[in-house]
């Protein structure tokens, strides 16, 4: 079946169809608690009259452009909302729900503070404390309300308020970052095109079922899973991240129950039921139906998928049905994938070429060990891709190293609000290529990747970001998160930087105190993994503690992390004190 | 270890303590006895991930509901045991 979103002028226009086509087919069901009895469905034309309703609600009091935050958990009043935003040509800005953590709430008046929106809508119990968190930042008229019920009737929003493909519909802000949030600019055009491109790449379409349990505020979940599905007029099973992580067995049950065909989550997912889904669990699971399970978002570790695979087969899951899949939230989130029916390639590559400072090239190694890659397809038709040796600007040779560069329709507009950041990202140019205009500039992924017989392959990252559980961590808030809680780090300066082991773990190089004793060392250390783990979510086992002066910085006083981590994994760091987890241990030569 | 309970369920302190130190074993990919049971859990290595999934089986294996930051409170294995053992009579 060919989908075909030419004709089309917003998304709204493309949900109307389906609802026209199928307004009694299943759009989404949402395991609302612990239980498959408390799940909520709608159909089609039901979600179609709650949009509806609340679209006409924004409309009568909000201007076209203006910006809708969306802190709300997985649920129907988030797809509603959502949707909503879409039909008037406002622009919904979804962001994790605070549900009580310091962190988020924070997150939320960053964000607010960058896009300055018009309303903010919540779950009740959350309300409050965001309204005092905005005051104490001088943010206390941005309205924030309870979400609600969608409430009776059938309005019509005014036919006037039709989005354009260019008109705006959605901030995508990375979902680490605290510090200086940036949101990727996407307009219904972009969308269009990535869940075309998506279609295309990985042949998810209309007869699927789509089944997933990713945060609606990340931009796999909400655009390939639950936007894909609306645009497809195809049903979408929902489940919340906590929901997964507690058993991660209700993410397959979920699957089975609602015969669905598609779902992706990063890699972690499928290691983590690989190892805790049981042998009684397996025996009872049904997983034949599944034609596309996409692992991406995070780095694919080759291992844990063929673990994963060998481990279902026991429930009817087909090989061919994994597939490796390479996005980011700036080309809407769809670059790549394994092509339907394809197991996806592997390459075992020759470490020393992939490493090589002047020339590095991916390379199968003749030697038989190596370091084992997944392809992850090629950017469908609508999409240029380009491997660029980042200090030249001159694109590499196939099979060549360098950072991955796109361009395309799905490509965003840039980041809100950062003019020269957005210049130097999404309007890149190729050496002896400065002339044009920006629209002909390339996106500069941060992200470093080699072609090989025209399949990508993901190799590494120019980009500081790391990738922990799926969730983009940016070193900047590691580092101040340390310091904001431990006196003896206070107003000194740290890095943190990625490692693999064989995912990535977070490694914490900081300077501490002169002053401190020695003997307090260990309990410091002990206090910062703790308070990190907790309190940002993210694990931070390997914490070492250093003099000043050895973290080493630009004469402009930035952070030299990726010197530090060649430092570190060279075993070059003159620690103090130091705690690493084994895996990471081994590490250094 | 004391007496082995045949339906499986541990119920004695100490079958809860050999029960939590054979969950996060697994959750870390270490033998049982390298967990120390008087480390926080987080030195242990446990992470938010593995909270969440070392609740939901205290939940499905003892009938005690717990989340993460009552976790985190209780904080190693020996303190969750008592807090568990109250609670399981």
């Amino acid at each position: 079946m060919t989908l075909d979103f030419d004709g089309y002028q917003n998304i709204g226009e493309v949900f109307a169809d389906r609802v026209a086509a199928h307004p009694q087919r299943t759009a989404v069901s949402i395991a609302r608690g612990p239980t498959a009895a408390d799940e909520e469905t709608l159909d089609f034309a039901e979600l179609a009259r709650r949009a509806g309703v609340r679209a006409a609600g924004l409309a009568a009091r909000m201007d076209p452009g203006e910006r809708v935050i969306i802190a709300l958990p997985t649920s129907t009043e988030f797809v509603e909302v959502y949707l909503a935003c879409l039909l008037v040509g406002v622009v919904a800005v979804p962001i994790p729900a605070p549900g009580g953590s310091a962190q988020a709430a924070e997150r939320i008046v960053s964000v607010i503070g960058d896009c300055a929106p018009r309303l903010a809508v919540t779950e009740s119990g959350d309300r409050e404390p965001l309204v005092a968190g905005l005051r104490g930042h001088g943010l206390g008229h941005v309205p924030v309300e309870e979400v609600g019920q969608a409430g009776p009737g059938e309005p019509t929003p005014p036919p006037s308020r039709d989005p354009g493909r260019d008109t705006l519909a959605v901030l995508q802000y990375s979902s680490g970052s605290t510090g200086t949030p940036n949101g990727v600019m996407l307009d219904h055009g972009n969308i269009l095109a990535d869940i075309a491109a998506f279609h295309v790449g990985s042949g998810a379409g209309p007869e699927d079922v789509i089944g997933h349990w990713l945060p609606l505020h990340h931009d796999m979940g909400l655009l390939v899973q639950l936007t894909a599905g609306l645009l497809f007029g195809a049903p979408v099973a929902m489940m919340s991240p906590v929901g997964f992580v507690r058993r991660p067995v209700d993410w397959l049950r979920m699957l089975e129950h609602h015969a669905a065909t598609i779902t992706a989550a990063p890699n972690f997912a499928f290691e983590l039921c690989t190892r805790l889904v049981s042998d009684e669990q397996i025996d009872e699971l049904d997983l034949s139906r599944m034609r596309v399970v996409i692992n991406g978002s995070e780095p694919i570790d080759v291992p844990t998928m063929t673990a994963f695979v060998k481990r279902f087969a026991g429930a009817g899951l087909r090989p061919e049905a994994m597939a490796g899949a390479y996005g980011m939230a700036e080309a809407t989130v769809f670059v790549s994938a394994t092509p339907l029916g394809a197991q996806p390639t592997v390459l075992v590559a020759d470490r020393d070429r992939m490493e090589s400072a002047d020339d590095p090239a991916l390379v199968a190694t003749a030697r038989g060990e190596g370091k084992e890659l997944a392809g992850v397809g090629s950017p469908p038709e609508g999409f240029e891709i380009r491997i660029v040796d980042p200090r030249t600007r001159r694109p590499r040779s196939a099979g060549g190293i360098g950072e991955i560069w796109l361009r395309g329709a799905a490509i965003g507009r840039g980041y809100w609000n950062r003019t020269e950041l957005s210049a130097d990202v999404f309007a890149a140019r190729l050496a002896g290529d400065d002339a044009g205009p920006a629209s002909s500039g390339w996106l500069r992924t941060g992200d470093l990747g080699a072609l090989v017989d025209g399949e990508l392959f993901v190799t590494g990252r120019l980009k500081e970001m790391m990738i922990v559980h799926g969730r983009n961590v940016f070193p900047q808030d590691v580092e101040k998160a340390a310091r904001a809680g431990q006196p003896a780090l206070a107003g000194r300066v740290g890095a943190a930087f990625g490692v693999f082991a064989p995912d990535e773990r977070i490694v914490l190089v900081h300077e501490v105190d002169p002053a401190t004793p020695a003997a307090d060392l260990p309990a410091i250390v002990t206090d910062v993994a703790r308070r990190l783990t907790i309190e940002t979510e993210v694990p931070v086992r390997n914490v070492l503690l250093v003099r000043r002066g050895r973290v080493l910085r630009t004469t402009s006083g930035k952070i030299r992390r990726g010197e530090m981590r060649a430092k570190f994994l060279a075993g070059d760091i003159d620690a103090l004190h130091a705690e690493l987890e084994p895996a990471v241990r081994r590490l250094i030569g | 270890m004391t007496e082995t309970d045949v339906t499986g369920v541990p119920r004695t302190p100490a079958d809860i303590h050999a029960w939590l130190v054979e969950r996060v074993a697994l959750y870390l990919k270490r033998r049982a006895a390298d967990i120390d049971p008087d480390l926080p859990l987080t030195e242990n290595g446990l992470d938010s991930v593995y909270a969440h999934t070392l609740c939901a089986d205290i939940e499905d294996t003892l009938g005690v509901y717990l989340e993460p930051p009552q976790l985190w409170d209780v904080d190693t294995v020996t303190k969750l045991t008592a807090y568990l053992a109250d609670r399981t009579d």
